[in-house]
């Protein structure tokens, strides 16, 4: 007698996990060509290969496209803001070095070099915050809408814990300019977040992912991310 | 070298090396822009100077950092104001000797004399100038630390020093990611 049995189920979910990693360009890539190696005293260092691991992973092998919101506004108001710290700078030394006669054109220039800068901070601190990435998953063939996905970062100073905060939504709630957001960044969801959210966190312990000598534990750091979204966005693989 | 460079910066998108460099002209336009807002605040173009000579010893050395301000009344005998000499770049730092003042326009002609100097600034000033003005005056002194100046004179004895610091400031600023 022949079973029938599901055929769509065949295959294990360790071994779906397994396809998952051979097919992973962004391992490929590590492996053969950028082996990781780095201070491994250094914390902000592994936080920060991390984070930008993380995010090569998504890019690479989730296919997701990156917002550049927040580093948009950063780099614009930012560089506005040394612009007129330059001019100011160029017009004394060279135009009119009169300190009495530009007085009023120095003041402008230090006000709104200020609050350009003051501006430049707050967003940091209250509208990114510990943001690391923020992006979309589109499907090529249109069947599916896209999925977007925010992560953000928690770590104490001297702790070896890094806790990751992801969050799922169907549109885009993460990079709009609104204050305070309209999801909160931080903690569980509130009731009144929309339905389509979905808020996952993980605690990394960052000694897992990284050896005595420094070398990076690629391969544990995408089994991470290939649990964390396997229900949730789409698979490339 | 250009291999290390290289690696430092592999994986480094457009928009971090800008978000990187952004860092360093951050620092570097704030620095400048609290000097101008403390001038605009003082009214005077140099609210900081450093003693370079020992022409007003013992009240200030050479190395000293003097706190200038320029308020809007009128300078007395006695004040030790900072002044510079049409035509000449480098200001100095005397005390007033003589003011008089001319009653229908309120101008003021002034005398200075370095404490420790034998003779008034006359021989400082230009051929048949025998006053300053107020308009040569860049501040009086409100206060001083001693030799906090030091590091300024060092560095403009040996002006490689400060091209120096100021790359190894820029070169932390950028590849450190915190």
């Amino acid at each position: 007698m022949t079973t029938t049995g599901s055929s769509n189920q065949k295959t294990s979910a360790a071994e779906r996990e397994e396809e998952s990693l051979a097919n992973s360009k962004w391992l490929q890539q590590i492996g053969e060509h950028h082996p990781i190696k780095l201070i491994p005293n250094n914390p902000a260092d592994l936080r920060l290969t991390l984070d930008d691991s993380i995010r090569g992973i998504l890019l690479e092998d989730y296919k997701f496209r990156e917002d550049n919101t927040h580093a948009d506004r950063k780099l614009v108001t930012g560089y506005l803001a040394c612009f007129i710290a330059a001019l100011a700078g160029a017009y004394s030394t060279l135009v009119n070095p009169d300190f009495q006669e530009t007085r009023p054109l120095m003041l402008v220039s230090v006000i709104s070099f200020f609050i350009l800068y003051v501006g430049f901070q707050w967003y940091m601190l209250y509208v990114e915050q510990n943001t690391i990435f923020v992006g979309e998953q589109r499907d090529e063939l249109g069947f599916e809408p896209p999925k977007y996905l925010h992560i953000s970062s928690e770590n104490e100073r001297y702790s070896t814990s890094y806790k990751l905060v992801l969050t799922f939504a169907k549109s885009n709630h993460f990079s709009g300019l609104k204050f305070p957001p309209t999801i909160p960044l931080k903690g569980p969801l509130p009731p009144s977040a929309p339905k389509d959210v979905v808020r996952r966190e993980v605690e990394l312990d960052i000694p897992n992912y990284f050896d005595a000598e420094g070398r990076f534990a690629a391969r544990s750091l995408r089994k991470l991310v290939y649990s964390l979204m396997k229900e949730n966005v789409m698979h490339v693989d | 070298m250009l291999q290390w460079i290289h690696d430092q910066f592999k994986g480094w998108s457009l928009r971090q090396l800008l978000l990187q460099t952004l860092n360093f002209f951050m620092i570097i336009g704030s620095v400048f822009m609290l000097w101008k807002g403390w001038s605009l605040f003082v009214n005077s173009e140099s609210p900081i100077v450093v003693v370079l000579s020992e022409s007003m010893e013992p009240a200030f050395q050479r190395g000293d950092l003097l706190f200038l301000s320029m308020p809007n009344e009128p300078i007395r005998v006695g004040d030790i104001t900072v002044f510079k000499i049409k035509g000449r770049e480098v200001p100095i730092v005397h005390r007033v000797l003589t003011v008089h003042d001319e009653i229908e326009t309120g101008k003021q002609y002034i005398l200075t004399k370095g404490d420790n100097n034998p003779g008034d600034d006359r021989v400082l000033y230009n051929h048949n100038q025998m006053w300053i003005h107020r308009e040569d005056v860049i501040g009086k002194v409100q206060g001083f630390l001693p030799y906090a100046g030091m590091v300024t004179i060092i560095m403009n004895d040996y002006p490689q020093l400060k091209f120096a610091l100021l790359g190894v400031l820029g070169l932390l600023v950028v590849f450190q990611r915190e």
